[in-house]
């Protein structure tokens, strides 16, 4: 009898062994460049901990994961922007399905100005205007009667990007007086040396700088959350259909307190309001 | 307690005290004969240079094949021999080769050799209806520094045309400072370009950058014939632009070439749309052929950590023949890397007369095909001989000391993981120090321009150990000139020859340093970590996962 129930203990052990030898999942990624780095700190923490999962992670933009989660190379698409009609389209041509979105964090941008600038808050009208070139004084806002140095991030930057889409409508940058700067820290030294300088970029504590309020609403975590500050979006992660098993598993990973801490330490804001 | 305990538990006591003692008591004793005999014989004319898929390389496979047999190491090749066979490709551009720019109207015919270079040739390259060209910057995406030159345009079937180099920064935060990431080299341009869906890409040389060199040095680096994987499928045309011929790239764009250098001196490069495109039909000279990997393994003494393994690579390919210089066409490659492929046959001498010491197993992998982008090591990673997840680091030998005795060793790569504890050790016990990778080093020996690269990017834990500029004889000024001029006048020419000066000490000296430190990691008590951060993590956490 003890020999039975050892070989089936044995046979329990050595079947479980094997499945979870073959038990090995993979999940892919592709989309934002905004959320490449972030998708890269999810995947090294999600494989640490579920050690049997393989995690890949791809940019190239939000309309390119579009297309991948489309033809199926891809489990998820990240996106910086919900899908346009045309990219929900071909998701319905080829999965008979418009494709789920799950907000999973919020992205802030922040006006910052020099400390000394009497100027505290300026309406979103009015920072697209000095950036359009069509305000050029702060007097025209309340404050002195300097000019507005504006500090801009190159072209090539998901920043500038950010603040051209949702502050100028797509415009293109005002072209005089700019100053352009390479990295989000040469902006903030760039604001705190310049008393008339207004500079952008995400929340970065400095004693050189301050945040401009917008339209009255401070950028703190409260009202980012509470979406009362006027210059945020949502990043989101799209599945063509309600997501089931380990790729389920990875979602509710990421809208969880692991994933959502790597929100937060990756510059974006966690979407839960309590958080 | 008993008596036969008492016995028991003395006798385990002897055990680990001759064992520490023995670990004390390597004999590590590299033969400088060796060394200068085994350089000699691979650098000899007779190999012809070593070039990838030729006879004088497989004369190289064969002997480094018959040096392990010598020594006892096991097979790890195909059918339990020593060569790993690698299906290759080759293609020679021919002058029949046509490109084509259209402006308008206007159609400039481009000469190879004189307009251009095929920075990746073959059949795969036709492109014959014109293709539109669009200006990407640099041509790079670097999501931690927040910058993308792809961001505000299209690329998707289309001609990229990017310029040589990254922004240019003060700031340590920000694209390295003053030292060259990885962003900046053309294989990454390339395969950047590729993964955004461009048809093909167009390189201008930038004479802001330090790399910069006459057309004429451009034209002899690429005269050899390109050689890809047999497998290899990359549909991408590439070409390399004489600054000379670049102005008609530019014609009725929003910039011209000269905005261009102003952007990037001003460090405000953009992208934008171009009004050119290109067509191009290519003559190829072709062959497919096999060229080996020789690989052996030292098997480990711990019943459990043999399980585990450390890959000792060096390259024992180099360019072949070329474009003559000063009546010769033959490129010997002794420095690069005959040299580093004698100092891993010692140390595996050496290692295996204390095999009995090694609780990890050892396995050296001589790789073909690094000159022509890191071939070998490429396969090896696609087809391990032992698990990826289960190889806990590697050890490339690209290049060993000549010049002078050393008082310092550095470590590139020694920053991303924690072998850079083991380097700390390994230059402890011989009474070295440590020091940063000089910056002057960084454009030619930095961690991405060699086989290390490719381990890495499989989530092994990599490093290569050079010779620092602290001499015995020399001060750090004379000794980074003489590598200063052995990278300007010597490397990749015909003159690194055996004819070339050698301090076989400091080669001897420089083996004893990585035969040490294979020693320590063999028997460090835990496998090594990339440091957090690192972007090979991820690669590792997969391997694991994959069991692969």
């Amino acid at each position: 009898m003890k020999k039975i129930l050892f070989a089936i203990i044995l046979l329990l052990f050595t079947s479980c062994y094997y499945t979870n030898q073959n038990d090995s999942k993979t999940i892919r990624l592709k989309g934002s460049d905004t959320m490449y780095t972030l998708s890269r700190h999810w995947a090294e923490s999600y494989m640490k901990t579920h050690p049997q999962t393989s995690v890949y992670y791809e940019g190239g933009g939000t309309g390119s994961g579009a297309r991948a989660l489309a033809n199926g190379s891809v489990d998820i698409c990240t996106a910086s922007r919900p899908l346009r009609p045309e990219e929900a389209q071909i998701l319905v041509d080829f999965t008979g399905s418009l494709g789920v979105s799950h907000r999973v964090a919020k992205d802030a941008l922040c006006i910052y100005l020099h400390p000394a600038n009497p100027v505290n808050s300026l309406t979103l009208e009015q920072v697209e205007k000095i950036y359009l070139g069509e305000i050029t004084n702060w007097g025209q806002v309340g404050g002195n009667n300097a000019v507005i140095e504006l500090y801009d991030r190159l072209p090539n930057s998901g920043t500038h990007l950010y603040l051209r889409e949702h502050v100028l409508d797509g415009e293109a940058f005002h072209a005089d007086h700019k100053m352009s700067v390479a990295s989000a820290a040469d902006m903030v030294t760039q604001v705190a040396e310049d008393v008339n300088a207004i500079g952008y970029g995400g929340i970065i504590q400095h004693p050189g700088i301050k945040f401009s309020k917008i339209n009255n609403i401070e950028p703190i975590p409260e009202n980012i959350q509470n979406d009362s500050y006027p210059i945020i979006r949502y990043l989101y992660l799209y599945t063509p259909n309600t997501p089931q098993g380990h790729v389920k598993r990875f979602i509710d990973w990421v809208l969880g307190p692991k994933g959502q801490a790597i929100v937060e330490q990756t510059g974006f804001f966690p979407i839960w309001q309590d958080s | 307690m008993s008596l036969f305990k008492i016995k028991y538990l003395l006798l385990i006591g002897l055990y680990y005290v001759l064992a520490a003692a023995g670990q004390e008591n390597r004999e590590i004793q590299i033969n400088i004969e060796a060394l200068r005999n085994h350089a000699e014989y691979l650098a000899d004319d007779e190999l012809r240079g070593r070039g990838t898929g030729s006879y004088g390389e497989k004369l190289a496979a064969e002997y480094l094949a018959m040096e392990f047999e010598r020594l006892n190491l096991f097979p790890l090749g195909d059918n339990g021999n020593y060569f790993q066979n690698i299906p290759m490709h080759s293609s020679e551009a021919l002058p029949g080769c046509q490109a084509l720019l259209y402006n308008n109207t206007d159609t400039l015919n481009l000469e190879l050799e004189k307009d251009y270079l095929l920075f990746k040739s073959g059949a795969q390259t036709l492109v014959p209806k014109p293709i539109e060209l669009v200006f990407v910057g640099y041509g790079i995406f670097a999501p931690e520094y927040d910058y993308n030159d792809y961001q505000s345009v299209d690329v998707s079937n289309k001609i990229v045309v990017y310029l040589d180099g990254e922004p240019e920064s003060t700031d340590k935060s920000y694209f390295n400072g003053s030292e060259q990431t990885i962003y900046a080299y053309p294989e990454s341009k390339e395969r950047m370009a590729i993964s955004r869906g461009a048809r093909g890409s167009i390189l201008l040389l930038n004479p802001h950058t330090p790399r910069f060199r006459t057309w004429e040095h451009y034209v002899q680096n690429y005269a050899f014939t390109e050689i890809t994987l047999g497998y290899s499928v990359t549909a991408h045309l590439s070409l390399i632009l004489n600054p000379k011929s670049a102005d008609h790239l530019f014609k009725n764009a929003q910039n011209s070439l000269q905005d261009v250098y102003t952007m990037d001196k001003n460090n405000t490069l953009k992208s934008f749309d171009l009004e050119t495109s290109l067509s191009f039909k290519g003559q190829f000279k072709q062959r497919d052929f096999i060229s080996p990997n020789v690989i052996a393994m030292l098997s480990g003494s711990d019943s459990k950590l043999k399980h585990e393994y450390i890959i000792i690579t060096a390259h024992y390919d180099h360019l072949g023949i070329g474009k003559p210089m000063l009546a010769d066409s033959i490129y010997n490659g002794f420095g690069d890397n005959a040299l580093g492929c004698a100092g891993a046959l010692e140390m595996a001498r050496v290692l295996s007369g204390n095999r009995k010491m090694l609780k990890r197993s050892i396995i050296f992998l001589m790789v073909t095909g690094e000159e022509k982008g890191l071939l070998g090591s490429t396969y090896y990673i696609d087809h391990p001989a032992v698990p990826l997840y289960r190889t806990i680091a590697n050890l490339n030998v690209d290049g060993l000391a000549m010049f002078d005795e050393f008082n310092d060793i550095v470590g590139v790569g020694h920053e991303l993981s924690d072998l850079d504890e083991t380097l700390e050790e390994t230059a402890n016990q011989l009474g070295l120090e440590t020091s940063p990778v000089p910056q002057q080093f960084m454009v030619s020996e930095s961690f991405a321009r060699s086989d290390q690269i490719s381990f890495a990017k499989a989530g092994i834990p990599s490093i290569l150990i050079m010779d620092g500029l602290q001499y015995k004889n020399l001060t750090p000024v004379q000794g980074l000139q003489m590598h200063m001029n052995w990278i300007d006048y010597i490397y990749h020419t015909p003159f690194d020859d055996k004819d070339q000066t050698i301090n076989y000490k400091a080669t001897q000296q420089h083996c004893r340093v990585l035969t040490h430190f294979i020693f320590n990691i063999a028997n460090r008590k835990s496998e090594p970590q990339w440091n957090p951060g690192t972007p090979y993590i991820n690669a590792r956490l997969q391997t694991i996962a994959e069991k692969r």
